[in-house]
């Protein structure tokens, strides 16, 4: 694999679990997409660094987090509160790999059938009950509990052959 | 033993009776692998509630913006954002085509000299125009004209200058209409007993009845127009750019829903399953409809006629009307409200339960209203739409 190869590579594993972690302490996305951006960018800067690096991921996070501190430090425009500073600094990488394993759930839920997907994250998502759901999609329960039954299997195949997850 | 998906999503969300916990944990006991994959589904549900405040970014259209800030093939000029690090790419500089700035000095002087003979001219730089440069390179040049121009510059390097950039021109707008007249090559899949499953370059899911053919442009950034033959489902990634299905005379456009799209012996036909979406005469697109959800309509004759008539109850009377293209199950679902009778459509279970049916969902709705008549006390006869039926309840309950 090339080296640009191995950094699209990394952008497109990395790019929106790096985006939603941001997001969570700036609640402003364009910004949270910019800040991962310029990380990215610098990654690819230092290259030999990033490469040379035990986990990229940690890197990664590490960069970010430390860009996060920085902007909110320095601009003091998010009007984040002292709490939310303090519960970034604390921040771990565990909390890295929820959002990698968001990321890698909703890629797998985009590939559903859209009726399929539609119904299963009316249930898990938004927390509709099938006798809800019926009623709101003007469907039989049945047709509620094989559409999730559909989904869940499509979803427990897509996800057993995912390795970024476990 | 195989374990049913239903019984273990209810594992999942813990609402397995003593009896069904009992099933899956022998279930588990079998093989390692079955826990290790519980474990791993466990990891999944815990994080179903945090998905609703999970934000999708287009990765897509972002990483085209990341390579435009990066040169990808050497080592990017700028760490700043702002679009002021596209300006020093080496390759903006090798569109500019200003001519150099060439100064000559005459060796003559002489405003009406006549410089028809060859002469000797140098370059130099711009700040030693009036002074011969030591170190500039003499260059021979013969002059045809021959007169030096009020500028300074001498003609031959005026009409050079001109020549050069009528051609800079002619490259710039040949590469303009080059660009404008892009052809994208064209992707066509067929399929023949079998329908086939594929994801379009834009991320759209298509899947492809049997003995169809769809062709599609390789690069759908800039257009998404596609050609179909025969029949499909489409489940379209929404864009701002709308994706239009030639479909024999006619043809759909959205900007992101699911659909299918069929052919029968004399008329074709689109049905929309969650948005909307226009299906209009390919060439004369003022002939029209507007289809919304759950809308089904054919294009026969030049007239696009609806092909699904919702359930309409009508107030105070026990009245259904219904169509051909309505889902069986709504229409059981409100024969079970109406007569209290639980229809079941499972074909293994036993018709004469009390209070049960057992419905074949593949039969025509006259066979399913003809079985369901005495049972549910119900009455039924065709309407006026084709194929739709108006159904009664006979006695209230």
């Amino acid at each position: 694999m090339t080296k640009e190869e191995k950094f699209e590579s990394i952008f497109q594993k990395y790019y929106t679990p790096l985006c939603n972690y941001a997001y969570k302490y700036l609640d402003n996305w364009d910004t949270s997409k910019d800040i991962v951006r310029s990380t990215f960018l610098k990654v690819w800067n230092n290259w030999d660094t990033f490469s040379g690096a035990l986990s990229q991921k940690s890197y990664l996070f590490r960069a970010v987090k430390n860009t996060l501190i920085d902007t909110i430090r320095k601009e003091k425009r998010m009007g984040i509160s002292e709490d939310g500073h303090s519960v970034l600094l604390a921040s771990s990488e565990t909390e890295m790999d929820s959002f990698i394993i968001r990321s890698e759930i909703m890629k797998s839920l985009n590939k559903l059938k859209t009726k399929n997907r539609k119904i299963f994250m009316l249930n898990k998502i938004e927390g509709l009950t099938y006798p809800e759901i019926a009623k709101f999609l003007k469907i039989s329960e049945r047709t509620v509990e094989d559409n999730m039954a559909r989904a869940f299997k499509a979803l427990r195949k897509d996800l057993a052959k995912n390795k970024n997850i476990y | 033993m195989k374990m049913k998906e239903g019984l273990l999503m209810k594992y999942l969300n813990g609402n397995c009776s003593k009896k069904q916990v009992a099933k899956v944990q022998s279930w588990l006991a079998e093989d390692i692998a079955h826990s290790n994959e519980l474990d791993r589904l466990k990891v999944v549900w815990s994080q179903f509630e945090d998905l609703k405040s999970f934000k999708t970014p287009n990765v897509k259209k972002d990483w085209k913006t990341m390579t435009s800030l990066v040169d990808i093939h050497g080592i990017p000029k700028n760490d700043d954002l702002s679009p002021k690090v596209v300006e020093v790419q080496p390759s903006m500089k090798k569109v500019a085509f200003a001519p150099k700035p060439i100064v000559t000095d005459q060796v003559s002087t002489s405003e009406n000299e006549d410089i028809s003979k060859s002469s000797v001219i140098r370059s130099s730089e711009a700040t030693n125009k009036s002074k011969p440069s030591l170190k500039s390179e003499t260059i021979k040049s013969t002059y045809v004209a021959g007169k030096k121009n009020d500028s300074g510059i001498p003609l031959i390097d005026k009409i050079v200058y001109i020549v050069g950039s009528i051609i800079a021109a002619g490259i710039i707008a040949f590469g303009i209409y080059k660009l404008l007249n892009k052809k994208t090559p064209i992707v066509e899949i067929a399929t023949t007993e079998t329908s086939k499953e594929f994801t379009l370059p834009d991320g759209s899911e298509v899947v492809l009845d049997p003995f169809s053919r769809l062709s599609y442009p390789r690069d759908m950034d800039d257009q998404r127009r596609l050609s179909l033959f025969g029949g499909g489902e489409f489940d379209v990634m929404a864009d701002t750019e709308p994706m239009i299905v030639d479909f024999g005379d006619v043809s759909v456009m959205t900007r992101g829903t699911s659909f299918d799209l069929e052919k029968a012996e004399d008329f074709v036909s689109a049905e929309s399953f969650d948005g909307k979406l226009r299906f209009f005469e390919t060439l004369n697109e003022e002939n029209n409809v507007e289809l919304s959800e759950g809308d089904k309509f054919k294009y026969v004759n030049g007239n696009f006629e609806s092909m699904i008539l919702l359930v309409e109850v009508l107030p105070e009377l026990p009245v259904i009307l219904v169509g051909e293209s309505i889902k069986l199950d709504r229409l059981l679902d409100w024969l079970m409200e109406q007569s209290g009778w639980k229809v079941i459509t499972t074909p293994s279970m036993p018709i004469d339960r009390d209070h049960e049916v057992v419905v074949n969902l593949d039969q025509s709705y006259e066979d399913v209203l003809s079985s369901l008549k005495d049972l549910m006390d119900i009455d039924y006869q065709s309407a006026e739409c084709n194929g739709c039926y108006l159904i009664k309840r006979m006695k209230s309950l």
